[in-house]
């Protein structure tokens, strides 16, 4: 039994695997049709991410929020609920962030958790809308959270130019308190001043164990993967269905939240006027799908979006579109959703080639 | 007089922001009637209307352009009915990957094309769509009567699309055929229906359909493409054929409904009514309204009964 987990999880891997280099080929001949050298733009992107200590920390910046959103779509994805509203639920959060992060004044132990609250407060209220229009009404989650999504980001426009916010002549909010800043100031001074370490890593890593924890060691976790997996089956089990819904859902939308402070306190500390409603919520959704659902993967992924997302945003001054990144994560995730059809022909093939071959060689062995 | 003039240009509005809705949620319909759902509507809308644009840009011919659009966002959902029909993917994944390779090949191209821009230059008025009847009102491009009957031609084709789409669904073989395999994909195939060649079919209508859409953005309503020129209506698309029952003309007045959120929205913003409230704000409404009207509406609300069930032939 334990085995055959192994042997599963190592398949997944090696689908995850095989998937991301086809992807990166496939992003090649893209380049060359556009008359790049795929290796050079390729050997810029990695250089981009590793050649500087500097590098190294800006690519797990930006990975941060990306490991907690992809957290919530996670988590969420494990009872069968597609959260593509994590976006709308992290824009709330840096709302709620910024607010509670601004407004109170109160030394950093206190100021602290209060912001993180606020944030994961933002971003639950804004998914169990969700929830309860899911369980109520029947609507479907998907629908509901992408109208959620262009509500939350023009609600967070409306904050941020609010006279008590706006700073004067621009398009953002006032910077957050320095005692609600999760920066860490001494590694920031070592890696160039403008370099954002933060201690936001170290709560999503923690975060990730957690919820592995708690899915895969408690009751919850068990239920949750059981009405994910089949609904009539745990409907008949007498599993409180949409309770469970509901508060899968919130739960997902808090740590969603979640990442909204999280980004706040340590990586941009206000808010900003945006129109295009693509962020860290929506990159959220590709980072769950690539770690495979699970916690543990998604950190893994998160590191590997991050990275490429931070270094691409360079790729775009010396003439390569950063755009590069979506169409291999697009590929990526295109794959992955017909990686079991690939899988199941692969089977068949090797089944197919070693009865050939067994007849083949059987009167020629000894 | 007053208010004739108010309610000329809300009526104007209306059908303007309308017409994307109409060409997207009309091939939306049409997938969802065989018993698929594509969420890559957005990513769809986009690469029409981008393909649009830059062939207006460079053949100075509208029409070119707009069919081209089409079959750029048909190229994209051929991969998508690719991967749910043959290879039985699942169709809220596939969507997604939709929704980013689509805008990314489109912005790369933008990007390759126009030095680094994500957004193209501005079309001239003469090689937007044309207006059919501008002739007419050319002494007083703004009055009323103008804003009761001078629309860009993609009006008028969307209404056409209604038509034809309804007279295909409910008064042909092949309607009955679609239907049927989206209600129980089983039965019609031991009726000899290649549900398979259906159901992609149809993918690639509603894909064509649908990059019309976008396209109706880019040479009619606004004259450009920039990556925030969709800006959810794939979504609302998607809601509005909930909303419209799977019907054509459930779907036309549910989308006309959702335009006229949106014309509320740009007119409570604009210099006639001045309440100082943030365009923001308004900016909201449309979104709201439409989950307003989709909860009193979800009560009675009876989809094809193999929705979003991928069919594997046995």
């Amino acid at each position: 039994m334990r085995q055959n987990e192994w042997k599963q999880n190592a398949q997944q891997l090696l689908v995850i695997f095989v998937t991301i280099v086809l992807s990166f080929f496939l992003g090649g001949l893209i380049l060359l049709c556009a008359r790049l050298n795929p290796f050079v733009v390729y050997g810029r992107l990695i250089s981009g991410i590793f050649s500087r200590p500097q590098f190294i920390a800006w690519s797990i910046i930006y990975a941060t929020p990306m490991i907690l959103t992809g957290l919530a779509v996670a988590f969420a994805l494990q009872a069968n609920l597609f959260n593509i509203g994590a976006n709308g639920q992290f824009i709330m959060g840096t709302v709620a962030a910024v607010a509670a992060g601004y407004f109170i004044k109160a030394p950093a132990l206190i100021h602290i958790p209060i912001t993180v609250m606020a944030g994961i407060l933002g971003g639950a209220v804004w998914a169990a809308i969700v929830g309860y229009l899911k369980v109520r009404h029947h609507l479907h989650e998907v629908v509901v959270s992408i109208m959620l999504n262009w509500v939350a980001l023009y609600l967070c426009n409306f904050f941020t130019l609010l006279p008590a916010v706006n700073q004067p002549l621009s398009e953002t909010s006032y910077n957050i308190q320095p005692s609600a800043s999760l920066q860490i100031h001494f590694l920031s001074q070592w890696l160039g001043r403008s370099t954002r370490v933060n201690w936001g890593i170290v709560i999503a890593v923690i975060l990730a164990i957690f919820l592995h924890y708690v899915l895969h060691r408690t009751t919850f976790g068990f239920k949750l993967k059981a009405i994910g997996l089949n609904q009539d089956a745990s409907l008949a089990a007498g599993m409180p269905m949409a309770r469970m819904q509901f508060s899968s859902m919130t739960i997902s939308g808090a740590i969603a939240g979640l990442g909204g402070a999280v980004y706040i306190m340590g990586m941009l500390p206000h808010t900003v006027v945006s129109s295009v409603g693509d962020g860290y919520g929506f990159d959220g959704i590709s980072v769950a799908l690539i770690g495979l659902g699970e916690p543990i993967g998604v950190i893994f992924a998160g590191l590997f979006y991050g990275a490429l997302k931070y270094s691409a945003g360079k790729l775009t001054s010396a003439g390569t579109p950063s755009e590069l990144i979506s169409i291999i994560i697009g590929c990526i995730v295109y794959f992955i959703a017909i990686s079991s059809a690939l899988q199941a022909w692969f089977l068949r093939w090797r089944k197919k080639r070693m009865e050939k071959k067994l007849p083949a060689s059987a009167p020629g062995g000894n | 007089m007053e208010y004739l003039s108010i309610f000329s240009l809300l009526f104007n509005l209306t059908l303007s922001s309308a017409t994307p809705l109409i060409f997207a949620a009309l091939g939306s319909m049409l997938n969802e009637n065989s018993g698929v759902t594509n969420i890559g509507l957005e990513g769809l809308m986009t690469a029409g209307a981008w393909t649009g644009v830059v062939v207006a840009l460079f053949t100075h011919n509208p029409w070119l352009a707009f069919l081209c659009a089409g079959l750029a966002a048909l190229l994209f959902a051929s991969l998508y009915a690719l991967s749910v029909i043959y290879l039985h993917a699942n169709q809220i994944i596939a969507g997604i990957a939709i929704n980013f390779l689509a805008p990314g090949v489109v912005i790369f191209l933008n990007r390759l094309i126009f030095n680094g821009s994500v957004s193209s230059p501005a079309l001239m008025l003469e090689y937007k769509m044309p207006r059919p009847f501008a002739q007419i009102f050319q002494n007083n491009p703004s009055g009323i009567l103008s804003n009761f009957f001078n629309f860009y031609c993609v009006v008028y084709l969307a209404f056409v699309a209604v038509i034809v789409l309804w007279y295909i669904l409910y008064r042909t073989r092949l309607g009955l055929h679609i239907r049927a395999v989206g209600e129980h994909p089983h039965a019609a195939d031991t009726m000899g229906i290649n549900v398979y060649r259906l159901r992609f079919s149809c993918l690639l209508g509603s894909g064509f359909l649908v990059g019309l859409g976008g396209a109706s953005i880019t040479l009619a309503i606004v004259s450009g493409f920039r990556p925030s020129v969709i800006s959810g209506q794939g979504f609302i698309a998607l809601a509005a054929v909930i909303l419209g029952q799977w019907n054509p003309l459930g779907v036309l007045s549910s989308c006309l409904l959702f335009g006229f959120f949106r014309a509320l929205a740009v007119f409570l913003d604009g210099p006639t009514v001045n309440l100082q409230v943030s365009p923001h704000l308004w900016a909201t409404l449309p979104y709201i309204c439409s989950l307003l009207v989709l909860v009193f509406a979800a009560k009675r609300s009876q989809g094809p009964a193999s929705l979003g069930k991928p069919y594997i032939r046995s």
